[in-house]
């Protein structure tokens, strides 16, 4: 097996076009597992870990862009460096997200591009990059492009990268109001999700976001349950009035949301079971944001 | 000399002392094996290498009911680096026999065999067919692709109870019906009818894994004089037997190292690598290392039994037990291993720790071709308590009487008969037990929000230690003193994490006055330590613990004797203990004061060995066929109870274990630190058998072979297990010790079950309480 490792972006790419058949390497925790139950024998990795154009992130205007080389560990910081602001604090969903990954190692190896690489419908990140409207930066020896989220998740396992493609970053909206994300596994730690489910408000743009993971064969979005959401927030003016919640449109978001689902029987949890956690999950999750909405609105009042 | 049936024969003076006048036993203290554990450094039995070394792996079937039609390694043997590949032909005697291993030499119920590698025929997913040695591990595992093996699919059966339904299609040609047992006693159909309520329920307990840390593994090699080694991972050193059968050798010319073993729980007591490593070695005469992999583990070495019990049970309006009407039928698995002694356990467990006069009890086992079953902590006598703790709440609450208050009021006491005939000889702490986690439990805790429920269960157990009377099981240990005062020990116990040697260590310091820094514990070898058969069925700290007593009784003895006739006193006056002050040892009383040193020195002198052998023999009894009526099966039982603190959310169905205490009786803590660490361990794996671990098998394909389909509890997932330790002093091991290895794993299921039955209103029958079981529960709870 050949070992490419490049040091810089520039021979990376370069590496990717000239070895289509080179499987990129980041943290590893998804290709080191294939490699060792013999599911994957590549004739060559690409090592992505000395690029150091993948690494870092940094907020700029209305967009925060993280390198696909960004840790779920460094996802999870709460404590600024490098006179940057904590990517925890900037994205409070991904952190979230980032917070339910695996194990400590596996956080400190696991990347957001690798995550983005595997495109697996289970990936964690995966909601709330649907839920906050990302979109994917990819480079390749023939320039660079940014790939809306919603177009990335191609099939099964499988995203829009071209063979020569390399994720270099994803790109955040900035949050302008609260996030939420929640899954549930069959344990608390070290577990594929049974459900996941993300949700992005966004009170300036009126807009809500939704992400679902582990119940369709792609990560998806609930389209109609945004609609139905956006619409009962704009009809009542809960936007301006921060007003309470009425139930119904909690639990009719819960089941619009799991409409959107269409999950498999497996090992871990039937079709019917993650159809349920995902509704509960959903109401939850909007409960708490609005919570969140609410909370910012009196202490913005109070201020 | 020799000690049988309980006392050791020598003195049994300091046996029943008081806990305050012991000064090692009884001790919380670090075990001399921890620091290496922690630093990982410890040097497990896939951790020795020679130079050009061999390794070898299996190649296993990949469906489960087939007949082999072609087997062709040439393509494998082709690989270069790759030495031999081995099929059922190449095994002098292609045969494991599964008789009770260990110390014993009674076979009784047992008569199971199995090909060591399969010629024909293959019955589960993962059996055994070829075995390949190369040089390397890349060479072996390019080889193990390429031998091609062709199976003609067969008919298989996946369930126990299909198995036994005509028609069936049969795993072996002697039909499916592996083992059935019966009790009979009193007269259930009368206690039945005149019973103010009777209460049915049917439960379920899955497959699960033994899991532990330490996969299968060994170095195997020859001796320059011709004697075969096998450095291996095994509760069992004594299997160098079947070894030497498969090989067709003298049984002395094997031989079996038993390191620290990383946890066996069972999964370590039939042979796992040992054959397998043999046979490599004795083809190559090279040395060979063979570890499997976790996915190996969890594909194909045996598992706990499934089991699905109907209980039918009568009582007296005051809740008192009338009569117990049973049905256990067990999942076996493709091969017989150990299954007819577990559902003997099964059986005679099967009415847990409560008085009961009139019982009617059928336990069979059958073959499947799910993946085989064997030992497992509890060894079919934990499965049971799923159902019989169910049964006792559901009386409770028919009858409207506390949980704790029925338990009490039907706990077995001294003098008291179990349904099999046996008479418990010795104290019963039951209810203190009961006492003991209601006190320290307190209130029921709160739910913590909306849409949560909370519930409390209870949960007692009744688990023998100590092997089955009629299996004449035997123990033997060495003592003896170094010229510089310091100790050794030599016993063939494994020590597979439960703190065995360490134990051994401190009850030689405790009879002997010697520092447990001057002692040191050989153990674990078939050749150079006395034997002392498995560390299986709670049965080290009775037999190997006797026996080093014994031996420590008489090494003290023989040293007190030599000094009394140096010095003209009577022996009774003398005793040997460390000077309170100095810390020398000494020989002391009526004005006699002599070093232990100098003593040595006169021992010498005199023609008075300073070494002993004990070896201790367990209780007898006769042994039964069918029908379980005996006056003794087991030599004593441990028995505890345990309280569960569960919250439920109803909207996902997911519980959290809030809060958890175990309380056991065993009878004296000979290291109160190693107590808790079995409790606390026994706990949390039960707890990942009461919601979260299944060995789930769709048409006997293994579907959770890697630990990310089959999950175990993480940290996060269980809460501090609070132990509480009670002392009768009555058990029948040194200083009036009960084994406590296994007992604990009994209770959680039944205790989680019950909690989560307090919080809905009804109680789960099927095991892992997944959360959808739970929500199944929440709604019928709901509508009622
Ligand atoms: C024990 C364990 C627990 C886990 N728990 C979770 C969990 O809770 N949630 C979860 O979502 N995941 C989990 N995972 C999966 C895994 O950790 C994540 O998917 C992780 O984000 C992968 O990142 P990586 O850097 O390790 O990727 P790698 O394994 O290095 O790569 C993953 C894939 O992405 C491709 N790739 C990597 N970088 C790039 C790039 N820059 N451009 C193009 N392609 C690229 C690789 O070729 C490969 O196909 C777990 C894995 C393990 C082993």
């Amino acid at each position: 097996m050949e070992f490419l490792r490049p040091e810089s972006l520039g021979e990376a790419l370069a590496a990717r076009a000239a070895h289509p058949e080179a499987v990129p390497l980041a943290g590893g925790t998804d290709v080191m597992v294939e490699l060792n139950f013999a599911r994957r024998r590549p004739a060559a990795l690409l090592d992505l870990t000395r690029v150091g154009e993948l690494t870092g992130w940094h907020a700029d205007g209305g967009t925060v862009r993280v390198g696909a080389g960004v840790t779920y560990a460094e996802l999870t910081g709460e404590r600024a460096s490098g006179g940057q602001t904590a990517l925890g604090r900037l994205l409070p969903g991904l952190a979230m997200a980032a917070r339910t990954v695996g194990s400590p190692q596996i956080r400190n190896r696991g990347t957001i591009g690798g995550n983005l690489g595997s495109a697996s419908p289970a990936g964690d990140c995966h909601p709330v990059l649907l839920a906050s409207g990302a979109s994917v930066e990819a480079a390749s020896v023939r320039g660079r492009r940014q790939v809306p989220i919603d177009d990335f998740f191609t099939g099964v396992k499988r995203n829009a990268l071209a063979p020569d493609e390399l994720i270099t970053a994803v790109l955040v909206p900035a949050p302008g109001g609260p996030e939420q994300f929640a899954k549930i596994g069959t344990r608390n730690a070290m577990v594929i999700a049974v459900a996941a489910f993300a949700i992005v408000l966004d009170p300036v743009r009126r807009r809500v976001g939704t992400g679902i993971g582990s119940a369709a064969p792609t990560p998806v979005r609930a389209v109609a349950a945004e609609r139905l959401l956006a619409g009962a927030l704009a009809g009542d003016g809960l936007w301006e009035s921060r007003g309470p919640l009425p139930e119904q449109v909690v639990t009719e978001f819960g089941q619009a949301v799991s409409a959107a689902a269409s999950p498999i029987d497996d090992v871990r949890g039937t079709a019917g079971y993650r159809k349920q956690a995902l509704a509960v999950l959903a109401s939850r999750t909007l409960g708490w944001a609005w919570r969140d909405y609410r909370a910012a609105g009196q202490q913005a009042g109070r201020g | 000399m020799t000690a049988q049936g309980g006392l050791p024969a020598a003195s049994a003076g300091i046996r029943m002392s008081k806990a305050d006048e012991l000064r090692v036993v009884h001790q919380p203290l670090a075990r001399h094996d921890q620091a290496e554990k922690i630093a990982g450094t410890t040097r497990y039995a896939g951790d020795l290498a020679f130079a050009s070394m061999l390794h070898a792996r299996l190649v296993r079937s990949q469906v489960p009911s087939a007949r082999i039609v072609r087997r062709d390694a040439s393509a494998a043997q082709a690989v270069p680096g790759v030495v031999c590949v081995l099929f059922g032909e190449d095994v002098p005697h292609n045969l494991i026999w599964v008789d009770v291993p260990g110390q014993t030499v009674e076979v009784a119920a047992l008569k199971a065999s199995m090909e060591v590698l399969a010629t024909s025929r293959v019955r589960f997913h993962g059996e055994p067919v070829a075995l390949v040695v190369a040089e390397s591990e890349e060479a072996l595992a390019q080889a193990c692709d390429l031998v091609e093996i062709d199976y003609e699919e067969l008919p298989g059966v996946y369930d126990a109870v299909q198995a036994l339904a005509d028609g069936a299609p049969a795993v072996h040609e002697e039909g499916n019906l592996l083992g059935e047992w019966r009790i009979d006693r009193g007269d259930p159909d009368a206690a039945f009818a005149a019973a103010s309520v009777v209460v049915a329920g049917s439960y379920q307990t899955q497959a699960v894994d033994h899991a532990y840390l330490e996969p299968e593994a060994g170095v195997g090699w020859l001796d320059d004089d011709g004697v075969l080694n096998l450095r291996v991972a095994t509760q069992v050193v004594e299997h160098y037997r079947d070894v030497a059968r498969i090989l067709g050798v003298p049984e002395s010319r094997v031989r079996v190292i038993a390191p620290y073993v990383g946890g066996g729980f069972g999964g370590k007591e039939d042979m796992t690598v040992e054959p397998y490593l043999a046979l490599a070695v004795w083809r190559t005469r090279r040395a060979v290392r063979m570890e499997w992999t976790r996915q190996e583990s969890l594909l194909a070495r045996p598992k706990r039994h499934g089991m699905r019990l109907e209980y039918r049970t009568a009582a007296a309006a005051d809740g008192t037990v009338l009569a117990q009407d049973i049905d256990i039928v067990a999942d076996s698995g493709a091969y017989a291993y150990l299954s007819a002694l577990v559902l003997l356990y099964s059986s005679v467990h099967a009415c847990g720790p409560y008085r009961v006069d009139n019982v009617r009890l059928r336990a069979r086992c059958a073959y499947t071709n799910n993946p085989p079953t064997s030992a497992f902590r509890g060894f079919g006598g934990m499965q049971v308590v799923f159902g019989y703790e169910a049964q006792m709440d559901a009386l409770a609450a028919r009858l409207g009487i506390h949980p704790a208050e029925i338990r009490k009021r039907n706990a077995i006491a001294r003098g008291d008969r179990l349904p099999v005939g046996q008479v418990i000889e010795t104290e019963v702490l039951l209810t203190r037990t009961i006492d003991a986690v209601l006190e320290r439990g307190g209130d029921k805790p709160g739910p913590s929000g909306p849409r949560k429920v909370t519930g409390r269960g209870l949960a007692s157990n009744i688990q023998s230690y100590g092997r089955l009377v009629w299996l004449n099981d035997s123990a033997a240990a060495w003592t003896g003193f170094q010229l510089d005062g310091s100790l050794t020990v030599r016993c063939g116990v494994p020590d597979i994490g439960g703190g065995q040697a360490s134990s051994l260590a401190q009850i030689a310091a405790e009879v002997l006055g010697v520092d447990m820094d001057q002692i040191a514990v050989h153990f674990g070898d078939s050749s150079l330590t006395p034997l002392a058969g498995t560390t299986t069925a709670t049965r080290q700290l009775l037999m190997s613990g006797n026996a080093v007593y014994e031996a420590s009784l008489l090494l003290r003895d023989a040293v007190i004797g030599a000094v009394a006739t140096e010095t003209g006193h009577d022996a009774d006056g003398l005793t040997m203990a460390p000077d309170p002050v100095t810390g020398q040892v000494l020989v002391t009383g009526d004005g006699v004061s002599v070093p232990l040193t100098d003593a040595l020195v006169i021992c010498r002198r005199r023609n008075v060995p300073i070494e002993a052998l004990g070896t201790y023999f367990g209780p007898k009894g006769t042994s039964v066929v069918r029908d379980l009526a005996a006056d003794r099966v087991f030599p004593d039982f441990t028995f505890g109870t345990h309280l569960c603190d569960v919250e439920v959310d109803l909207d996902t169905g997911q519980v959290e274990v809030l809060r958890y205490i175990a309380a056991h009786d065993v009878g004296r803590a000979i290291n109160p630190r190693s107590v808790a660490g079995q409790i606390s361990g026994a706990v949390v794996q039960g707890i990942g058998m009461a919601l979260l671990e299944e060995v789930a098998v769709d048409n006997g394909v293994n579907l959770t072979a890697g630990f990310f389909q089959y999950l175990i509890p993480t940290a996060t997932d269980v809460p501090d297990v609070e132990t509480v330790v009670l002392e009768s002093g009555e058990g029948m091991g040194p200083f009036g010790a009960r084994g406590i290895g296994e007992p604990p794993i009994g209770p959680p299921p039944a205790a989680v079950a019950s909690a989560i039955g307090d919080a809905l209103g009804v109680r789960p029958t099927i095991l892992p309480i997944t959360p959808e079981r739970v929500l199944a529960c929440a709604r019928q709870g709901s509508a009622q």
